[in-house]
């Protein structure tokens, strides 16, 4: 009987030690991997849908049949502090609803990023004075790749940072348009306001690994953020007023969340 | 040392036995390459724990037991994220062999079937999963009046009280794939990669017609190669029983229970991943019929109360069935 017991003790051991995992530190010098951000635009709990109407804070509904923002200056940070900068001229995108996967996730893809165990994102809703100071030659591909997509006013007007189409309904109003066009109008108001986002776990970018961090945008912060507005006074076409443009620009800082992130 | 002997055999052949399911189910008949992530908390703890390790009275005996479980997963981080139905279906072998008179040794050796239906389109998994080897030590509390009661009709006149200890091991028998999806429940999966421990604490009552079984359980999980580190569970049972008929060769027992499963959260790289712990706890009703030797059991389970992933997934009605051969 000791000799079972014992027997079966050591089996425990052996099996123990076997399969204890190899935690040696990493050498991630010069390794570089990927990673992709998974935009996921929301109202409060629900999946965001075109077409779908949505109630306002004072009861204004909106439904809206386009939804694109654009995201700037991506940076991530790791768990030594260190940041990695995208390369800037590719560092600039467009969220677009309409390019959503079945799951209305918008996917952006990092390359060639510094292998590393990242612990916040952050990163530029619009585009800053820097990029838009390089003049329209400066601007690369995006140029033409924002103009075909309707982010753009004119060269000295600048970008539209936001472009949320479609109608509202109001006491009064019903059905009426909605457009919340918001950008910089050129160098005379600043509405490029940058975010940064802890991430509630680590996201570990390493070659041949997929990582992705799920963000998740709530369109109703748009609206009802810091500031609540009402379409039906004044905030129902917003296009270069440097009264209501600054008011969505705050507000959206504050629609971004990580919602978790997937390692390989 | 005959006991010794007996381990080395039973050993020997779960090991044989495991090889030829890796070699020869896995994923060679899939039509799809696996694309299962995260791990399911609830498919891949289908061996023991609130499942229980044998029958009512815990006899010694080899059989066959089948369970059936459905979820439905929320596939998205919204409220009208669509949702898509998990069914695990598992075929075990299972056995309780006595080494003494004291000392046994248990064992489930799953094969599961997995569907997953998620907006018209299904996918499969299959094969072997996780074995399950338990060694345990009983104590009967009060002298057992009737000597060698060998069939499932001996049930003593007296009062019994029987303790037992189990000390065991979950193998990673069956596999587990951590390919990237956005799978909300990481519970869809033949095995969870991973050795575990098992500790459980079971304790048995009879008088007269009546009988009663209360069981907790612990598993203490460790990490996989993928580093994803299922959280450790804790699992209970408890079960009252009635022989309503008992003939020299017929035995009909309905018994009803509460069995419930407590996860902690999982951990990938040493981090706490959110939104992976949880609790449920099951109500069941069912009846033992025995035929001289043979003994089958039939449980349906419906969750009481549950919260699970977050709220994001829903476990639905169990059953399980089970034909055992007792000695």
């Amino acid at each position: 009987m000791k000799l079972m017991k014992f027997a079966f003790a050591a089996a425990l051991c052996i099996l123990f030690t076997a399969c204890t995992s190899d935690d040696s530190t990493e050498n991630l010098d010069g390794l570089i991997g990927d990673i992709s951000l998974k935009f996921d635009n929301g109202v409060g709990d629900q999946d965001f849908i075109f077409e779908t109407t949505y109630t306002k804070s004072n009861n204004e509904t909106y439904k809206l049949s386009t939804l694109k923002y654009l995201i700037s200056n991506v940076r991530l940070t790791d768990d030594e502090g260190n940041i990695f900068e995208y390369p800037s001229d590719k560092n600039v995108f467009i969220v677009d609803e309409a390019d959503s996967n079945n799951a209305g996730e918008i996917y952006i893809t990092l390359e060639d990023v510094d292998a590393a165990n990242y612990t916040s994102i952050t990163f530029g809703i619009g585009i800053d004075q820097e990029r838009y100071l390089k003049g329209a030659d400066g601007q690369g591909d995006f140029l033409s790749i924002a103009q075909e997509e309707g982010m753009l006013w004119s060269w000295a007007t600048g970008y539209r940072f936001t472009r949320f189409d479609g109608v509202y309904t109001s006491g009064t109003e019903i059905e009426q348009g909605l457009n919340i066009h918001m950008g910089s109008v050129g160098t005379s108001i600043d509405n490029y306001r940058e975010v940064t986002l802890p991430l509630p776990t680590e996201a570990r970018v390493r070659p041949d690994k997929i990582t992705e961090v799920h963000i998740k945008a709530d369109i109703s912060k748009v609206f009802d953020g810091v500031t609540s507005i009402n379409f039906s006074d004044g905030y129902s076409q917003v296009h270069t007023s440097a009264e209501t443009t600054p008011v969505i620009a705050d507000n959206m800082m504050h629609m971004f969340m990580v919602h978790h992130v997937h390692n390989e | 040392m005959n006991a010794l002997q007996n381990i080395k055999k039973i050993g020997l052949t779960l090991l044989i036995v495991s090889i030829f399911f890796r070699t020869h189910y896995g994923y060679a008949h899939n039509e799809y390459p696996p694309r299962f992530y995260f791990c399911d908390l609830c498919g891949c703890t289908t061996s023991g724990g609130s499942f229980g390790f044998g029958d009512l009275t815990a006899s010694n005996f080899i059989g066959i037991r089948y369970t059936y479980q459905k979820y439905h997963s929320r596939n998205g981080i919204f409220a009208n994220s669509p949702k898509s139905i998990e069914t695990i279906n598992t075929v075990q072998l299972w056995a309780r062999v006595p080494l003494s008179k004291k000392l046994s040794v248990s064992t489930i050796i799953p094969v599961n079937y997995l569907q997953r239906t998620f907006e018209g389109s299904d996918e499969n998994i299959q094969g072997l999963g996780d074995i399950n080897i338990m060694g345990w030590y009983s104590i009967p509390l009060f002298k057992n009046t009737v000597k060698d009661s060998i069939s499932v009709r001996d049930i003593p006149l007296s009062a019994t009280h029987t303790l037992s200890f189990g000390l065991g091991l979950k193998l990673p028998t069956g596999s587990f794939e951590e390919t990237l999806t956005d799978r909300v429940n990481p519970g869809f999966q033949v095995g969870t990669g991973s050795v575990d421990y098992i500790a459980a604490l079971s304790y048995n009552f009879g008088k007269n017609n009546f009988g009663f079984n209360a069981s907790t359980t612990y598993y203490l999980k460790t990490s996989n190669k993928n580093d994803y580190r299922f959280g450790n569970q804790f699992s209970y049972a408890v079960n009252g029983f009635y022989n309503l008929l008992r003939t020299n060769t017929f035995l009909l027992r309905p018994f009803i229970g509460i069995s419930g499963d407590f996860f902690d959260s999982i951990e990938q790289y040493n981090q706490k991943q959110p939104d992976t712990n949880g609790s449920i706890l099951h109500g069941a009703i069912g009846t033992e019929i025995g035929f001289d030797k043979f003994i089958t059991g039939f449980t349906y389970s419906n969750p009481i109360q549950q919260d699970l992933f977050g709220g994001n997934v829903d476990a639905k009605s169990r059953f399980s069935a089970y034909l055992n051969f007792n000695f």
